[in-house]
């Protein structure tokens, strides 16, 4: 139950974008169309949710054995970027279909804030390694519905009239923030 | 793999390798003033509870239980440390307890409580609160706060429409997820303390 | 010494990161909701720049070219490692608002931006003068969008109650949805300066043209194919479209110059 209460804390109450700002860019940048949006959230899913699993145990097994949590920062993005590229090229190796689906997406989240975000909070709030998990995959859910809900909008919004210097980015952004209060009726779902 | 990229394999390892051990220093340099300026601010924050006391003295270890106990009681909060107060003569006047209430809007939140020996709250004070600036942030202000000094009750309970009787404190509008953070780690603390005998 | 003036103008008015460049949004959209958090993001973010900025110049011939960007990403770490645990034992008050954003500090654009398109290609103290500039400048920015947020949705600034008692606090404007109204109205200006720029100049290219404003070249500036093991594994790949840094970089030396004509 507890666990179910994390990942949909983590999807839908505390959103990682619109409540968080973590993955900015890549909502911005790459919610144009929605089956583009779809298959960035379905990387993004795929690496947060290994990314948390792996500097769970890293943390546990090495960083708190050693005494050397202080390193947590740097050790944190250099696994998520190595990992990036290892699951790329497992990919490209063993599930070339997979691949064929996420594969443009997946350089793109090295650096998205999100997945470090994720696994310091996992690490704040002392999440054991299963809930490190599901709050990953919760967040990362939580991104990829806001991402896709964002991309159905914006090709709707293509044929508005909107005042010219809003177009773009502003319109957006104006966009995100009625999505963000939209999401502010989640947070009644738990207590 | 060819001499090129041994290179500058080896070379990104130095450059982590030395990175590692600088920040190793560095951590080992400031460890102690760190330490340092935290039981400083912890014993500001003690003195501000508990304005009379002369001594705080270490009452031993919480036991393990009692996050699970307070949880059944539906705070979800942890009590880090209670202290024994002392004034000048060396008599028992209260205690002091630092609790962590882990329902903020913005984290954790920790703050030391002092309550006296006949059991009246004598203050709160924050030791860490990242709540949202402007809207939970203003449970630092005196206004907040001190609406729990000086009461003698078992429970506090939070109100929308103004504090009518000792036990309720008027929340704090938009908050109230930080009201009912503070006022739950409030009312573990009492009931830890009220535990004790 | 004429130099040095000029990467602090740049950084503060011509190229500033916030306002021109639209960099480092997230830290931005979620600590400005007052603006002594705005301000003490700011100079840590500052801080961290100067140290980044003047450690990978003086680095800058030592660490090779394929690597360069983990080795970046390793400097700045270190340091913004340092500066928390500074901050969590001297301003705790401020470690403890920041939260997480202290952290992520590593990932924000800025800071591997000045690092790749600057730093790397210039000495230590202009190096330094660069990090200023441009920190100071994104301080700025973040001070200046707190105040805003933090007069209209609490009625203070600094902590301190201006409005009149009759003043009702649009507190929104401090929430989440309210970080995306400021923020788009901050770009909507932006915008509607360049319009009448071009307008001026007698081009008429619609903001459209203009690829999801920066927010998508900060994307590929940091997150493009730069980081790669590939450098460190030894692995060749075929060249393909993806940009790297360099390539983004140039792209966006290129975007500014056109800007300036």
């Amino acid at each position: 139950m507890e666990l179910f209460l994390i990942a949909i804390g983590a999807c839908l109450v505390n959103n990682v974008v619109l409540s968080q700002f973590l993955g900015l860019c890549p909502f911005i940048g790459v919610s144009k169309k929605v089956d583009t949006a779809a298959g960035m959230g379905g990387a993004v899913i795929f690496v947060v949710t290994i990314a948390s699993a792996i500097t769970n145990l890293i943390y546990t097994h090495v960083l708190e054995k050693l005494n050397i949590t202080y390193l947590q920062t740097i050790v944190f993005i250099l696994v998520i970027a190595a990992l990036v590229q290892f699951v790329e090229m497992f990919l490209k190796k063993m599930v070339p279909s997979l691949y064929k689906a996420l594969g443009v997406y997946l350089p793109l989240i090295t650096t998205n804030c999100a997945v470090l975000g994720v696994a310091l909070l996992n690490v704040q709030k002392s999440y054991g390694f299963v809930a490190s998990v599901i709050n990953g995959f919760g967040t990362a859910v939580g991104f990829t519905i806001a991402i896709v809900i964002m991309a159905g909008i914006r090709e709707k919004i293509e044929y508005n009239d909107i005042p010219e210097s809003f177009k773009g980015t502003p319109i957006v952004l104006l966009t995100a923030g009625l999505m963000a209060m939209a999401f502010f009726g989640f947070s009644g779902l738990i207590k | 793999m060819s001499r090129e990229s041994i290179k500058n394999t080896f070379s990104l390892m130095l450059i982590t390798l030395i990175a590692g051990v600088l920040l190793g220093l560095v951590y080992e340099v400031t460890k102690e003033p760190i330490a340092k300026e935290k039981l400083r601010a912890k014993e500001e924050a003690y003195k501000a509870v508990f304005a009379e006391a002369a001594s705080f003295e270490e009452m031993g270890e919480v036991p393990d239980n009692t996050r699970d106990e307070l949880v059944s009681q539906g705070y979800d909060a942890d009590i880090n440390e209670i202290m024994d107060v002392k004034d000048q003569s060396g008599s028992h006047i209260g205690y002091v307890l630092t609790v962590t209430d882990h329902e903020g809007y913005g984290g954790d939140i920790q703050f030391a409580m002092g309550v006296k020996a006949d059991g009246t709250l004598n203050g709160i004070s924050f030791l860490s609160i990242g709540e949202t600036a402007g809207l939970g942030m203003k449970a630092t202000q005196d206004s907040f706060k001190n609406q729990f000094s000086g009461k003698k009750v078992d429970k506090f309970t939070y109100t929308k429409n103004g504090a009518s009787a000792d036990d309720e404190i008027d929340a704090i509008s938009g908050a109230t997820i930080t009201t009912n953070a503070v006022t739950n780690g409030v009312n573990a603390g009492l009931y830890y303390i009220n535990s004790l005998y | 010494m004429n130099e040095a003036v000029k990467r602090l103008k740049c950084g503060l008015v011509t190229e500033n990161p916030t306002f021109v460049q639209m960099l480092g949004m997230c830290p931005t959209m979620a600590v400005t909701t007052s603006a002594i958090n705005g301000i003490g993001m700011g100079l840590t973010t500052t801080v961290i720049l100067i140290l980044s900025n003047m450690m990978i110049s003086a680095l800058r011939k030592v660490i090779p070219d394929k690597v360069r960007i983990p080795a970046y990403i390793v400097i700045v770490a270190s340091f913004v490692t340092i500066v928390q645990f500074l901050l969590e034992g001297f301003v705790p008050s401020l470690y403890d608002s920041l939260g997480i954003y202290i952290p992520l500090i590593v990932v924000n654009c800025i800071i591997l931006g000045r690092a790749e398109s600057y730093a790397s290609k210039n000495n230590v103290i202009l190096s330094m003068f660069d990090g200023i500039g441009m920190g100071l400048g994104f301080t700025v920015g973040l001070t200046s969008i707190g105040i805003f947020r933090e007069i209209f949705g609490n009625g203070s600034i600094f902590g301190k109650t201006i409005m009149p008692e009759s003043y009702q606090p649009v507190s929104i404007l401090i929430l989440a949805p309210g970080a995306f109204f400021v923020l788009s109205c901050l770009v909507a200006v932006q915008n509607k300066v360049r319009l009448n720029k071009l307008k001026k100049a007698g081009e008429a290219i619609s903001v459209c043209e203009r690829e999801d404003g920066c927010a998508s070249c900060t994307n590929t500036l940091c997150m493009g194919k730069s980081f790669t093991v590939e450098g460190v594994m030894g692995i060749k790949e075929k060249p393909d479209k993806k940009m790297t840094v360099g390539d983004a970089v140039k792209n966006k030396s290129k975007n500014d110059s056109d800007k300036e004509v």
